[in-house]
């Protein structure tokens, strides 16, 4: 198995606090992996990290087997690309200025590609626009055409479709999945939007409190998320005694609705309620989402 | 480093920065020719020389640099791009260099924008140098060697703090404090050995020679004169006073600051978190 990111052990110290806990990492060559996390656990930091923004305090990462203290890392790197946080631009020079600077400091012999790169994130009518104009869906794809202005073959991307608009989201998943199958790119992508990210990551891994609690694919992701059966009732208590009396598992979920996993004899249930007088309100077939996979997991983690 | 000084230059020409400083500089230059066309000027010398036009360069020149450094090199940390730069494998001392590369050779072309017009004007209203060529090129030497050592400074400061708003503050308080110290430091040295005082046991209090109590002498003259030398600002502060006799001097510590600061930089910048 060939990996374009290692992590091992990675910590990251500011004064006190420890915005990287011993965190380990794999991301396969060719992924689409999905980083997962709530505001504050460590997301951009390892980003920063991996970017080479800032040092790690311990451990340490590579990048195609090349490890971050070695004096080859900067040849590696130029084999990525990278949004991190808000998108790196020129405001006051157009889009094409911007990928021209970019080009320079690359060291690319020619303007080669600037054309195919803008129409690439659908900016080819405002190449010659200056940045300030743009709106924030069109600063986005600006800084994404920036970070694939090296022919990268790994691609981070942190929270790139905050603030986007839903056309704007679309069409950034569809670019990114193109990228990924047309290129073989591997891509780290950072996102609060599940949703989004569901449709597109072959892998993720959730990070809480600076360590990573759980990696998996998504064919795993989805073979152990469950179906349940949701149900909304008039009285939570006298739910909760019939679920129990039938050895049950569910979850409460609010006041008077409750998953029901496993297999179970809904008639059964039905009848035992109906002779406590207790009303159902509506009853759904469900499957676990990302979301509530994670918040599963990081609830499980936090009563550890 | 190629490739980063040319992405630099592209960045500055895109700019309106380096041409708004170009412009100022060319004005004071054309007001500086103005003020001393006018009769006033001539109430208190019988002739100017061109030199006198050119003299406030040395003072113009870091205020102009504190203010091109830290919005040039700010803007790189404002708009964050210098993580672009990072996450392609530009090594820190290759970016620092450039950047410093790129505020220098902008310094020397602010300085072009106030000799073009300062000799283009004030040629046919002053004449020529009336100093040799070898004074004039010495100062010219001086002036670039201290603009070195400005831009080192300033790029030091720029390239270590991100915003650039303390950046400017920092810089321009840096400049104006360390001359004003520096002018006080001068007026020690130019204190007379001798003043001439009331010899009041005598009824017609006649005016005596004595010993200036305020002249330094020994090792504080020494080290008083060492710090207005070595201090870009000391040495600006002696040019206008035209107190220069170490004229030949200056460009050594110019260099040792440039060398100095930049090598600083260099270190704690390849340790610097960006965030």
């Amino acid at each position: 198995m060939e990996y374009a990111l290692t992590a091992d052990n990675l910590c990251k110290r500011y004064g006190r606090f420890n915005a990287l806990n011993n965190l380990s990492m794999r991301v396969e060559k060719g992924a689409i992996y999905g980083l997962v996390g709530k505001n504050g656990s460590g997301k951009t930091t390892l980003i920063r990290l991996i970017c080479g923004l800032q040092r790690p305090t311990l451990g340490q990462y590579s990048i195609y087997g090349e490890k971050n203290t070695s004096s080859k890392i900067s040849y590696v790197r130029h084999r990525m690309g990278a949004v991190i946080e808000s998108p790196s631009i020129f405001l006051n020079m157009t889009a094409r200025d911007n990928l021209k600077h970019q080009y320079y400091v690359l060291g690319r012999p020619s303007f080669d590609g600037i054309d195919e790169l803008l129409q690439l994130v659908g900016l080819e009518k405002e190449s010659n626009k200056k940045a300030q104009h743009f709106s924030l869906g069109m600063r986005q794809r600006l800084g994404i055409a920036l970070a694939l202005a090296g022919d990268p073959d790994f691609l981070l991307l942190d929270e790139p479709i905050n603030g986007i608009d839903p056309q704007g989201i679309v069409q950034i998943r569809e670019l990114l999945i193109k990228l990924n199958k047309e290129r073989q790119m591997t891509i780290l992508i950072s996102s609060h939007i599940l949703g989004e990210l569901s449709k597109m990551a072959t892998h993720y891994g959730f990070i809480e409190k600076g360590s990573i609690i759980k990696e998996v694919s998504a064919d795993d992701l989805e073979r152990s998320c469950r179906k349940c059966m949701r149900i909304s009732v008039s009285d939570i208590p006298t739910l909760i005694r019939v679920l129990d009396l039938n050895s049950a598992e569910y979850r409460i979920v609010s006041e008077n609705t409750a998953d029901i996993y496993g297999k179970y004899n809904i008639a059964e249930i039905v009848l035992m309620l109906s002779k406590e007088n207790c009303d159902i309100i509506s009853l759904s077939e469900r499957d676990e989402t990302l979301e509530s996979y994670y918040i599963n997991l990081v609830g499980g983690a936090k009563n550890d | 480093m190629t490739n980063l000084l040319l992405s630099n230059f592209l960045r500055l020409l895109k700019s309106k920065l380096l041409w708004v400083t170009f412009s100022l500089m060319a004005l004071f230059a054309a007001l500086m020719c103005i003020w001393q066309y006018t009769p006033y000027s001539f109430l208190y010398a019988s002739s100017i020389d061109l030199e006198e036009i050119f003299l406030p360069i040395f003072l113009l020149i870091p205020v102009m640099l504190a203010y091109f450094v830290s919005l040039y090199i700010g803007a790189d940390y404002d708009y964050g791009t210098i993580k672009n730069k990072l996450i392609v494998g530009c090594s820190r001392v290759k970016i620092y260099l450039a950047n410093f590369i790129t505020c220098a050779v902008s310094g020397i072309f602010i300085l072009l924008g106030y000799a073009i017009v300062a000799f283009t004007a004030g040629v046919p209203l002053f004449g020529f140098f009336s100093s040799d060529a070898k004074t004039i090129m010495l100062y010219l030497f001086v002036e670039i060697c201290m603009m070195l050592s400005f831009t080192a400074l300033f790029t030091l400061i720029a390239m270590l703090n991100q915003n650039k708003g303390t950046v400017m503050a920092i810089t321009l308080i840096s400049v104006f404090a360390t001359l004003i110290f520096s002018l006080y430091m001068l007026s020690m040295l130019e204190e007379p050995k001798y003043v001439y005082m009331p010899d009041y046991s005598d009824e017609f209090l006649p005016l005596i020679e004595r010993p200036n109590p305020d002249y330094l002498s020994g090792v504080p003259r020494i080290i008083c004169q060492f710090v207005i030398d070595f201090m870009p600002t000391g040495q600006v502060s002696q040019i206008l006073s035209e107190a220069d006799e170490h004229l030949w001097i200056m460009p050594f510590y110019s260099l040792i600051i440039t060398f100095a600061s930049t090598a600083a930089g260099v270190f704690f910048f390849k340790k610097k978190d960006i965030k």
